[in-house]
This record gives structure tokens, C-alpha cells and sequence, in this order.
């Protein structure tokens, strides 16, 4: 908010599929909610995708590798959110493949960007080979998205293990994606205790498995905007927590249960239907 | 036997051993009625500490045939009853080797197993700590 420099996070998992880029989403739209400048930078390049979360996927003119090879400048290329303007998107490009990207020019990148932004949320690729290097070299935070599944947590303990290694990683902490408590509570799935035991990280959040990230995904609305939808104060409360406010953890318990309930009443019946 | 007898005996027969292994181990048409939640933790803390430690399977096996060979030079043991497995508690990951010492004939030893416990890798408890930055 001063002149001082923004903080750089990056969003990553090691496997696919668990959320991350739902996670990016969610906790940049959440920070600049909160008045903070966000810049989001999408690194899965080819695969782009952040862009259609944030329903900005026919403003795009530009893109990172675009900055890089010198087409374009930085601000030309990011593209701003439809409702929050201190949020933008530096996308990723679709037309090229991983190896356009080199860590010396994200470091360039980001280090431009944290110059204006209070926070720089970096979508990190799944893997753990050159596009996740890419997108923690310039990052000296982490956050790791895990669901409670053995492959997801096996995964996400590999990254642990490259982040620990890196010398300017100063902070990384675990978000807990689709979590279920009904699941949890009857002993079919592993708790978030047993999570955070395995992989011996502190806890940044824990978001449920909420049917409202489809549909808001679908609109391209960020579910952090939903004021009435559980997920979407998970994220909520995960961004106040990143912004270093102290917030209790969602009681998932009660409420959950109770809805997944109605939901799974009312799946069942539209399915048999 | 009447009826609440028969109710009875069904509630409070133990299984006998025999049942209970053939229960256990036949492996067509289980339910899934147990909590899985431990399957998966034990599952996976066995696939992390090989992860952790970069010690495959294979990798063991070769290990545990050359200590075979090395220990043979010193003392006859019983080449197939040599165990190396990886165990771990909390924060540490052991490697444990159970060798078992031939039985020489007139031997007065009976209990003759030698254990060795030898500490490979420690996992530090408390990473580097995680505290929100405050901007």
C-alpha cells in the first residue's frame, strides 16, 4: 500500500487437478477485495486457464510471453478484473509451450510487478519439473493446495520437499481443498489432523467441497465474491489470514453436514428422476 | 434352541480363528464397510518414508544382499531371515535391520537375535517457521 515492495506467492500442488488455480483465483479476488493491489500471474503456459475463472478470457491481448520476448509492455499486458480495479491478470500464453518460459525472465517479471502491487499470486503449472521452477523462482512465499487424498498428499509432500530447499522461501503453509466432513467425521477419509501430521506443515486454511465452485466457475465469478456460500468464506478467511490477520478456522462440522445432507437428498432425487 | 438364544449366540459368537482368517484374507466380494481412513494413512506414511529417504524397494533389497555378504564374512546367519525395512515415528526414519544368527549345534545361545537399530536420516520437526509476513 506504500512504496514498500509487494510480497510474491505462489500457488502450487505437484499434482493436478486439486484446485490450485480455483485457489489463485479465489485468494487474489479475496486480497484486493480487502483494498490490496493484486496482480495474478498465470505460468501454465499452454494450458492456460486462470483467465477463464476469472471470466476475463476475451480481454486478453497480451500475454507473459509476450512481456518477455519484448512484444509488449508489462502493463500493456495485464488485463484488468471486470469489477475490482485494483486487481489485475498477467496470462499465460496458449499458443506456446513451457520452454518459452525461462526463470531469469519471471524473476524480471515479478520483480517489476511487485514494484506497483501489494501482492503478486503466481498460478504454478502441475509437476514439479521446469514450469513449477518457473513459478516459485521469484516467490519468497508458498501456498500449498492438497485435497485429503493419498496421491494429492503424496504429491504435495514432494514440493514440500523443494520448497524447504529453496533459500528464499520464508513462508509456506497448507490449504486443505474439498474437504468433506461428513466423510472425515465417519473415519472415510483422512482428517485434516492426519494431513498436517503427514506432511508436518502449519495450516492456512481449509476450503469444503462446495457444488457453488461449478457454477461460479462457470460464470466466472470467483466463489470469494459469494457472500452466502460456505467455500467462498473459507477463501474469504484464507485472504485475511495471507494479509496477516488472525482469523479462527471454519467450524465445518454443523452446517456442513446438515447441507451435505439436503444436497446429497436432492442429488439423489434429480438423479433417479 | 429358541429364538432369543439363537439371537443370543449370533450376537456374542466370537469367530473362530480359522473363520477369521479365511474372512480376512478372501479378497472377493469385501465390503467396504471399515473406515478407510487408516488404510490411507499407514499406506501413505509407508510410501513417504521411501519418497522421503529416496530408497525404493529395489534399493533395500540390494542393500540388505550386500549386509548379508558383509556380515557373512564375520558370522554365519541365516542368509533369507535378514530383514531391512524402514520404519518411523514422529519426526524420525529408521532404518531397522533384524539378523538372525545361525544355530550352531551345542550352542548355548538360544535367543540369538541380534538387533541393530541405525538411525540413517532425522526429519527435522520444526521447518522453517511459518509466519504471515505483516506488510
Amino acid at each position: 500500500m506504500t512504496n514498500k515492495e509487494g510480497r510474491v506467492i505462489v500457488i502450487t500442488s505437484g499434482k493436478g487437478g486439486v484446485g490450485k488455480t480455483t485457489a489463485s483465483a479465489n485468494i487474489a479476488t479475496g486480497l484486493a477485495r480487502m483494498g490490496y493491489k493484486v496482480a495474478m500471474i498465470d505460468t501454465d503456459i499452454g494450458l492456460r486457464n486462470l483467465d477463464i475463472l476469472m471470466g476475463l478470457e476475451n480481454r486478453i491481448v497480451y500475454n507473459l510471453i509476450d512481456v518477455i520476448e519484448g512484444r509488449c509492455k508489462l502493463h500493456q499486458a495485464l488485463v484488468k478484473d471486470k469489477r475490482l480495479p485494483n486487481l489485475s491478470l498477467l496470462p499465460a500464453a496458449q499458443t506456446r509451450d513451457k520452454s518459452a518460459l525461462q526463470q531469469d525472465m519471471m524473476l524480471k517479471v515479478c520483480d517489476e510487478l511487485k514494484q506497483d502491487m501489494d501482492f503478486v499470486i503466481v498460478d504454478s503449472p502441475a509437476g514439479i519439473e521446469q514450469g513449477f521452477q518457473n513459478a516459485v523462482v521469484a516467490a519468497s512465499e508458498a501456498i500449498v493446495v492438497v485435497t485429503p487424498e493419498m496421491s494429492s498428499v503424496r504429491d504435495a509432500d514432494r514440493i514440500i520437499g523443494l520448497l524447504e530447499a529453496k533459500e528464499e522461501m520464508i513462508n509456506y503453509k497448507l490449504v486443505i481443498n474439498r474437504v468433506r466432513p461428513g466423510m472425515m467425521k465417519s473415519n472415510d477419509m483422512m482428517d485434516i489432523d492426519d494431513v498436517l501430521d503427514i506432511l508436518s506443515i502449519k495450516l492456512l486454511g481449509i476450503v469444503p467441497e462446495d457444488q457453488d465452485i461449478i457454477i461460479s466457475t462457470n460464470k466466472g465469478e470467483p466463489i470469494v465474491s459469494v457472500d452466502d456460500s460456505l467455500a467462498g468464506q473459507a477463501y474469504r478467511n484464507i485472504a485475511r489470514r495471507v494479509a496477516g490477520e488472525d482469523v479462527p478456522y471454519l467450524d465445518l462440522d454443523a452446517p456442513a453436514s446438515w447441507m451435505d445432507k439436503v444436497k446429497d437428498f436432492f442429488g439423489k432425487k434429480s438423479r433417479t428422476a | 434352541m429358541g429364538w432369543l438364544s439363537k439371537l443370543f449366540n449370533l450376537d456374542t459368537t466370537v469367530p473362530s480363528p480359522a473363520e477369521e482368517t479365511r474372512r480376512r484374507t478372501s479378497s472377493s466380494g469385501r465390503s467396504l464397510d471399515q473406515s478407510s481412513k487408516k488404510d490411507a494413512c499407514n499406506r501413505l506414511k509407508l510410501v513417504l518414508m521411501h519418497d522421503r529417504t529416496k530408497l525404493s524397494s529395489e534399493t533395500l533389497e540390494m542393500m540388505r544382499e550386500e549386509l548379508v555378504e558383509v556380515i557373512s564374512r564375520y558370522v554365519e546367519i541365516d542368509r533369507d531371515a535378514l530383514e531391512l525395512n524402514l520404519e518411523s515415528d514422529s519426526n524420525t526414519i529408521a532404518l531397522v535391520a533384524n539378523i538372525q544368527l545361525a544355530r550352531r549345534e551345542g550352542d548355548e545361545l538360544r535367543k540369538n537375535d541380534l538387533k541393530s537399530k541405525k538411525q540413517i536420516m532425522k526429519k527435522d520437526g520444526d521447518k522453517k517457521t511459518v509466519t504471515p509476513a505483516t506488510s
